[in-house]
C-alpha cells in the first residue's frame, strides 16, 4: 500500500496569522490552524472524497498541496519529490501533473479571453514549443471530449451556461494530461441535473485516463457516488478515513455520525397518503375552467399560469 | 453519455468548418453605445473638434505668425471676422490670423490632453497593477511613494520647473503627464486587489503562469474598463491644467499657442470691443471639454 502512492501527505499544517483589528503592529498575531496535521494517501486512478462543514479547511488543504498557501509537513509525489519543499522553479514541473477545477464555473474563466485561449493556457505554459495550429487542434479535440462543440472555440465564457463553463474548466485541467485533479466543490454551483452530467463526465474521464481525483464537496451523496475513499475533516483535523461504502454504512467517529445524520434523505410519502394536485387544465381552457380545476395552491389565472411558474430562476 | 457524445460529434462535424465568432464584451458595449444618444452626441462633438484640428490648416488662408499689415492699424475696425480678407475668426491684437491660431491652439491643447493622459494611463496602470498584484511589502513601499508624491502641490512644482528651465512644450507634456499618473495608479491598484482574488487568476497561478504574464493576460485586460473611464476624465483635466498654466503666461512659447493662451489674450482685450478674440477660442475650448466629458459619463455607464 505504501510504495505505489501517487501522493502521500503527512502531517500537513497550514496556519494563518490573524492580526487583531485595531491591534498594535508589534502585537503577536493570533494563529488560526486552518489545516492541523492532515495525512492521507492517494493512488493513481483513485478518488479521495473530502467532506466536512464549511470552514473546516478543505479548500486550504487543496491550496496547500499546490503551494498556493505556505504549509508545513510533507507531500511526497510519486516517491520522487516532496511538493512542499520544492523551490518554485522545481515545482513548475509538477504543476502540469496536478490541475485544479474550481467551484464557481464562470468566475474561474477570464471574461476577456476566448474559450480556446482559456483552455490552451496550461498547455502553452508548460509545453513551450508547441505550434499554434497544434495547440488549436488539441484544444478542439479536448473540447469535443468534454462535450463542447469544437467550433465554439472563439466564444467568450459569458455565452455559456454554468454546466458548459464547468466543462471548459475541466477541459483546461485535462489539456496537459495531469495525473491528479483537485476538484474543489466542482458541482456546488450547478443545477442538480447538470451536477449529474458533470460528475459522470469526471468519472468517465477518470476511467479513460487513469486520473486520481481529490474531490471536495458538501454534498455527501455526491461524494459517496464518486469516491473510492472518503476523508472527513473537522476544524482542520482528520476525523475518519474509510472506503466510502464502509463509511456510509458504519461511520465510526461520532462527528461522522452527526454529519451523516444531517443529510436530508428524500423519502417519498406513500402514494396513498399523499395529496396530489393534478393540473389538467390545458392552454385552451377558459379562465373559469382553470379556476375550477386548479385547487387552492395556485392563484386564479392572470396569464402567469400559461408561462409556467412565475419568477423561476433561469 | 455515449449517445450524447455521438450526437455532439455528428453535430460538430456538420458545423465543423463554420467556426463561430464569439461576441466579446466589447462588442456588446459597442452595440449599446450606438443606442445611447448622449454617447453619439459626444462622439459627434469629438469628431468635429478633431476635424477642426486636423483639416483647419488646409482651410486657413494665413499662416499662424504672419502679421496682416492691412488690419494692423485699427484692429477693432478692420480685424473683425470676415470672409473677404480670409480672417474667418478675425485677427488677434497683433494682426495675426485668429483662425489659424485657434486651429493651432486646439491641436496643442488636444495633444497635451491626449499625450498627458496616455503617459498617465501607461505609467499608472503598470505601476498600480504591479503594486497590487505583488502585494505585501512591495505594495506598501510603492503606495507610500505615491502618497508622498501626492502630498507635493504639483501645480506649484510645475510652475517652478517652467520658470527655472524656461518654457517648453516638452517639459509641459512630461510634467503634466508624469504627475497625473499618481491617482491612476491608486485606482488601478485598488481594482487589481479585487481582481487578484478572482478564481481565474488563482487558476492561472495554480498552473504556474508567470506573474508578469498573469498581469498582462488576466489583470490588465480586465482593468481596461475602469482605466478607459478614468482616462477620458483625465483628458479634459489635462487640457484644463495646461490652459491654466498658459493663462498664467507660462505655457507654450510664442509663436506656438494653446487654447488657454488664446483665451487669456482674448480676455485681456475684451473691453476694447474685440470680443471675437475671446469667443472663438473659448467656444472650441468648451466643445473639446464637453465632448470628453460626454464620453466619460457614457463609458462610466457601461
Ligand atoms: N488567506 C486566509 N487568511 C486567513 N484565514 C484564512 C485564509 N483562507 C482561509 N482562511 C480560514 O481558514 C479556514 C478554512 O477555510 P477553507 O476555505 O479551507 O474552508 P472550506 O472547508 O473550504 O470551506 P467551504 O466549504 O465553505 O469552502 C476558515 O476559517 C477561513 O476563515
Ligand atoms: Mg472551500
Amino acid at each position: 500500500m505504501t510504495g505505489d502512492a501517487l501522493l502521500k501527505a503527512e502531517d500537513i499544517r497550514v496556519t494563518f496569522e490573524i492580526y487583531r483589528s485595531g491591534g498594535m503592529p508589534w502585537e503577536k498575531p493570533l494563529a488560526l490552524h486552518a489545516v492541523n496535521g492532515v495525512s492521507f494517501e492517494l493512488r493513481a486512478g483513485e478518488t479521495l472524497g473530502i467532506v466536512g462543514e464549511s470552514g473546516c479547511g478543505k479548500s486550504t488543504l487543496a491550496r496547500a498541496i499546490i503551494r498556493m498557501v505556505p504549509a508545513t509537513g510533507s507531500a511526497r509525489w510519486n516517491d520522487e519529490a516532496d511538493l512542499l519543499k520544492l523551490s518554485p522553479r522545481e515545482m513548475m514541473r509538477y504543476r502540469s501533473d496536478i490541475q485544479m477545477i474550481f467551484q464557481d464555473p464562470l468566475a474561474s474563466l477570464n471574461p476577456r479571453m476566448q474559450v480556446g485561449d482559456i483552455i490552451a493556457e496550461p498547455l502553452i505554459t508548460h509545453q513551450k514549443g508547441v505550434s499554434k495550429s497544434e495547440v488549436r487542434e488539441r484544444v478542439q479535440e479536448m473540447m469535443s471530449r468534454v462535450g463542447l462543440l469544437p467550433n465554439q472555440i472563439n466564444r467568450y465564457p459569458h455565452e455559456f451556461s454554468g454546466g458548459q463553463c464547468q466543462r471548459i474548466g475541466i477541459a483546461r485541467a485535462l489539456i496537459v494530461r495531469p495525473k491528479l485533479i483537485i476538484c474543489d466543490e466542482p458541482v456546488s454551483a450547478l443545477d442538480v441535473s447538470i451536477q449529474a452530467q458533470v460528475i459522470n463526465l469526471l468519472m468517465e474521464l477518470q476511467r479513460e485516463l487513469g486520473l486520481a481525483l481529490m474531490f471536495i464537496a458538501h454534498d455527501l451523496s455526491v461524494v459517496k457516488h464518486i469516491s473510492t475513499r472518503v476523508m472527513v475533516l473537522y476544524l482542520g483535523r482528520v476525523m475518519e478515513v474509510a472506503p466510502s461504502d464502509e463509511l456510509y454504512a458504519a461511520p465510526q467517529h461520532p462527528y461522522t455520525q452527526t454529519l451523516l445524520s444531517a443529510v436530508p434523505i428524500p423519502i417519498p410519502r406513500s402514494s396513498a397518503t399523499r395529496r396530489r394536485f393534478p393540473l389538467k387544465a390545458t392552454c385552451r381552457a377558459p379562465q373559469s375552467a382553470i379556476r375550477l380545476r386548479v385547487p387552492h395552491a395556485l392563484p386564479p389565472g392572470d396569464g402567469n399560469l400559461y408561462r409556467g411558474g412565475s419568477g423561476s430562476p433561469r | 453519455m455515449l449517445i450524447e457524445r455521438q450526437k455532439m460529434e455528428s453535430l460538430s462535424e456538420a458545423l465543423a468548418d463554420r467556426v463561430e465568432k464569439g461576441r466579446s464584451p466589447w462588442a456588446d458595449a459597442r452595440v449599446r453605445f450606438f443606442r445611447n444618444r448622449q454617447a453619439v452626441i459626444g462622439l459627434c462633438l469629438l469628431i468635429f473638434v478633431l476635424a477642426f484640428a486636423g483639416f483647419g490648416p488646409l482651410i486657413a488662408r494665413w499662416p499662424i505668425d504672419e502679421i496682416d499689415f492691412m488690419v494692423m492699424g485699427d484692429i477693432v475696425r478692420d480685424g473683425a471676422p470676415s470672409l473677404a480678407n480670409g480672417h474667418y475668426f478675425g485677427t488677434d491684437d497683433l494682426g495675426r490670423d485668429l483662425f489659424a491660431r485657434t486651429v493651432l491652439g486646439t491641436q496643442i491643447s488636444l495633444a497635451v490632453g491626449l499625450i498627458g493622459a496616455a503617459i498617465a494611463v501607461i505609467v499608472g496602470t503598470i505601476y498600480g497593477a504591479v503594486s497590487g498584484f505583488l502585494g505585501g511589502r512591495v505594495d506598501n513601499v510603492m503606495m507610500r511613494t505615491v502618497d508622498i508624491l501626492l502630498a507635493i502641490p504639483y501645480m506649484f512644482v510645475l510652475i517652478l520647473l517652467l520658470v527655472m528651465f524656461g518654457r517648453s512644450v516638452v517639459l509641459l507634456f512630461v510634467g503634466i503627464g508624469l504627475l497625473s499618473w499618481l491617482d491612476m495608479s491608486r485606482i488601478v491598484r485598488g481594482q487589481t486587489l479585487s481582481l487578484k482574488g478572482r478564481e481565474y487568476v488563482e487558476a492561472a497561478r495554480a498552473t504556474g503562469v508567470a506573474s508578469s504574464t498573469i498581469i498582462r493576460r488576466h489583470i490588465v485586460p480586465n482593468l481596461l474598463g475602469v482605466v478607459i473611464v478614468y482616462a477620458t476624465l483625465l483628458v479634459p483635466g489635462m487640457i484644463l491644467s495646461e490652459s491654466f498654466i498658459s493663462f498664467l503666461g507660462l505655457g507654450v512659447q510664442e509663436p506656438l499657442t494653446s487654447l488657454g493662451a488664446l483665451i487669456s489674450e482674448g480676455a485681456a482685450t475684451m473691453n476694447y470691443g474685440t470680443l471675437w478674440q475671446l469667443i472663438f477660442p473659448l467656444f472650441f475650448f468648451i466643445v473639446t471639454l464637453f465632448s470628453f466629458f460626454f464620453w466619460a459619463t457614457v463609458c462610466a455607464m457601461h
